[in-house]
């Protein structure tokens, strides 16, 4: 005796997903919370020239890329820049690729809006259209100069170098665990949009909802983590002052690279009084 | 052989530019489908041996000067199409920064240079080698012919693309609005010279260099099964080149038909300059001619190869990032 099935258990249990325009959760989202994740994943692996300026003193190298991003701001003449963004490009080229994904885009990027920005203006007539090449590759400079920094030199080593620069105990801790929790927070951020993208099915309606909840998700999250440390210090008998362990670096190294910046300091010299606007 | 901006009327760029756009993509759909992330880097190389090659300019009968290209080394070594690509983003660098070629012209510059060069090239040379097994002798022969034909039809497309313009493109008066030389003249002041030099330098570059590579790095090639694939003896090289730049200025005066609009009405003996070219689109580079107030031209020969070649490299290496993991391994 056959028996027939039901018309609802019979009929095509296909299920098409209605289409949803989640790709500002997927990537814009995604891609900015794993932003320190990976520029700490980057980090990881030392660059041949980060390799060859180890020895350097990190308090010198910062230094070295405040004059040298002066330098680039305050040069009339562009050869001195055009000098400078050739290293920059080579510095790049030499980076190891999961460095050099996390730099050259960024610096990039920051170039095209600072060309954006003058733009109007070269269009209306009220700057030279020789300036939106100017800023731009200012920018590039500046930018990639400072990346390769924060790439080439850990933060416990500047964080360090601070401490021997006799800056305040506080503010030297203050910056050592916001940078930490920086880190932190965006691998936290990145796994609830991971969350969030795997359990998104069919047509969400709350996008911002769902943004808005990952970033209170955060929030709930950070404070948190510094109730934790907060218990954790006391733990380890915490009484407000913090020390930074003493940096091990060479001298020798240092005074070479304050030599090349100071020929840097030298070329740009050069470069404004000899050859003038250029 | 870089045609200048105003020497092809805006309706011959766009063709070239709306011809080039399939071959782009399918150089592109196959570069992606068969080189692996280490070759793409090495593509990175090859093009910055393209960009160095065109900066050495040699002297050629009748007072101008020409370079070679390097688009057949590329073939040989990663494929025609992969040297499509390569020698195009070199030519994009070399007319956006340098001024060296036009913007408006940049697709018939690729067609010419980036893609009947390297496929004559490498068509010609697959003919001469024969089969399988062929002995070194007979390899460099086949490299130094392929890519001496590669850069001769390469002149002769650039020579036509000039000549036809004077046919094509007149005022009422019957002057000429772009390229003032017709057929008659364009063919043997474009082709003499560079039969006579231009493809000897090409082919001698090749041969040197293919067989250099295939001697320190084989791994690198298209279709190596094994052996070193190390990029360092070949960044050593692109270094050297790139020092030994200004090299190329010892070679005095302009290569034919790359004269400045103020120049063409002296050179082609003409009360002045055909209205298309005069009052045609400008592009101010930002380098041009790979000078740079100020600095000796040495200088600024050597600084505009670093930056052309850090670009490429930074290009090249970050669009092999891109190459899926399966295929990164080698």
């Amino acid at each position: 005796m056959s028996q027939e099935l039901p018309t609802w258990l019979a009929e095509s249990p296909a299920y098409e997903p209605p289409r949803d325009r989640d790709g500002f959760v997927r990537t814009n989202l995604l891609r900015l919370a794993a932003l320190p994740a990976r520029m700490a994943q980057a980090a990881g692996k030392p660059a041949f020239l980060d390799r060859l300026l180890q020895p350097v003193p990190a308090l010198v190298r910062f230094a070295g890329l405040i004059v040298s991003v002066v330098c680039v701001s305050a040069a009339t003449n562009m050869a001195f820049v055009w000098v400078v963004f050739a290293a920059v490009l080579v510095s790049l080229a030499l980076r190891p690729l999961p460095q050099l994904r996390a730099t050259a885009p960024v610096a990039a990027l920051a170039a095209l809006i600072a060309g954006l920005v003058v733009l109007p203006g070269a269009l209306m007539g009220m700057a030279p259209p020789s300036l939106v090449v100017r800023m731009a590759v200012k920018t590039f400079c500046t930018v990639g100069l400072t990346l390769g920094l924060a790439q080439g030199v850990p933060w416990s080593r500047m964080a360090s170098a601070l401490t021997g620069a006799h800056v305040p105990a506080a503010v030297v801790f203050v910056a050592d665990a916001a940078m930490r929790g920086i880190f932190v927070l965006g691998r936290v951020a990145q796994h609830l949009n991971e969350s969030l993208a795997l359990r998104s099915v069919g047509h969400n309606q709350h996008k911002s909802g769902s943004a808005g909840a990952i970033m209170g998700m955060t929030f709930v999250r950070a404070s948190i983590f510094a109730g934790e440390q907060a218990e954790a210090m006391a733990c380890r008998g915490y009484d407000g002052t913090s020390t930074a362990a003493p940096e091990r670096a060479s001298r020798v190294a240092g005074v070479l690279y304050a030599l090349a910046i100071i020929c840097v300091v030298a070329l740009f010299v050069w470069f404004e009084r000899a050859m003038g606007v250029g | 052989m870089h045609i200048p901006d105003n020497y092809l009327s805006p309706q011959t760029d766009a063709v070239f530019a709306v011809a080039m756009v399939p071959i782009w993509a399918h150089c592109a759909r196959k570069v992606g489908k068969e080189l692996n992330a280490r070759q793409m880097s090495f593509l990175g190389m090859a093009a910055a041996f393209s960009f160095l090659l065109m900066m050495f300019n040699v002297p050629l009968p009748g007072g101008t000067t020409g370079h070679a290209v390097g688009g057949t080394l590329i073939g040989l070594l990663l494929g025609p199409e992969a040297a499509c690509l390569a020698v195009s983003v070199a030519l994009g660098i070399q007319a956006l920064i340098f001024g060296d070629g036009g913007i408006l012209a940049f697709g018939a510059n690729c067609f010419n240079m980036a893609f009947i060069l390297p496929f004559v090239g490498c068509a010609v040379y697959r003919l001469v080698l024969g089969g399988e097994g062929a002995s070194s002798g007979r390899r460099m022969a086949a490299a130094f012919i392929g890519s001496y034909v590669g850069l001769a039809v390469a002149a002769l497309a650039a020579a036509i693309e000039f000549g036809v313009q004077p046919l094509l493109f007149k005022d009422a008066a019957g002057a000429a609005l772009y390229c003032p030389y017709p057929l008659s003249v364009s063919i043997p002041a474009m082709m003499i010279p560079h039969l006579l030099v231009a493809c000897v330098v090409e082919g001698v570059a090749t041969v040197a260099i293919h067989e250099y590579v295939l001697r320190v790095a084989p791994g690198l090639v298209a279709d190596a099964e094994s052996g070193s694939s190390s990029l360092v003896p070949v960044a050593v090289l692109v270094g050297v080149l790139a020092i030994a730049t200004p090299l190329g200025l010892l070679a005095e005066g302009t290569a034919w038909g790359e004269w400045g609009t103020d120049e063409i009405a002296e050179v082609a003996g003409l009360a002045q300059a055909p209205a298309g070219m005069a009052n045609g689109f400008e592009w101010q580079a930002i380098m041009p001619d790979y000078a740079l107030a100020g600095l000796p031209d040495a200088a600024a020969y050597i600084l505009s190869a670093v930056i052309g070649i850090a670009l490429l490299a930074v290009i090249f290496r970050l669009a092999a990032s891109f190459a899926p993991a399966r295929r990164s391994g080698a």
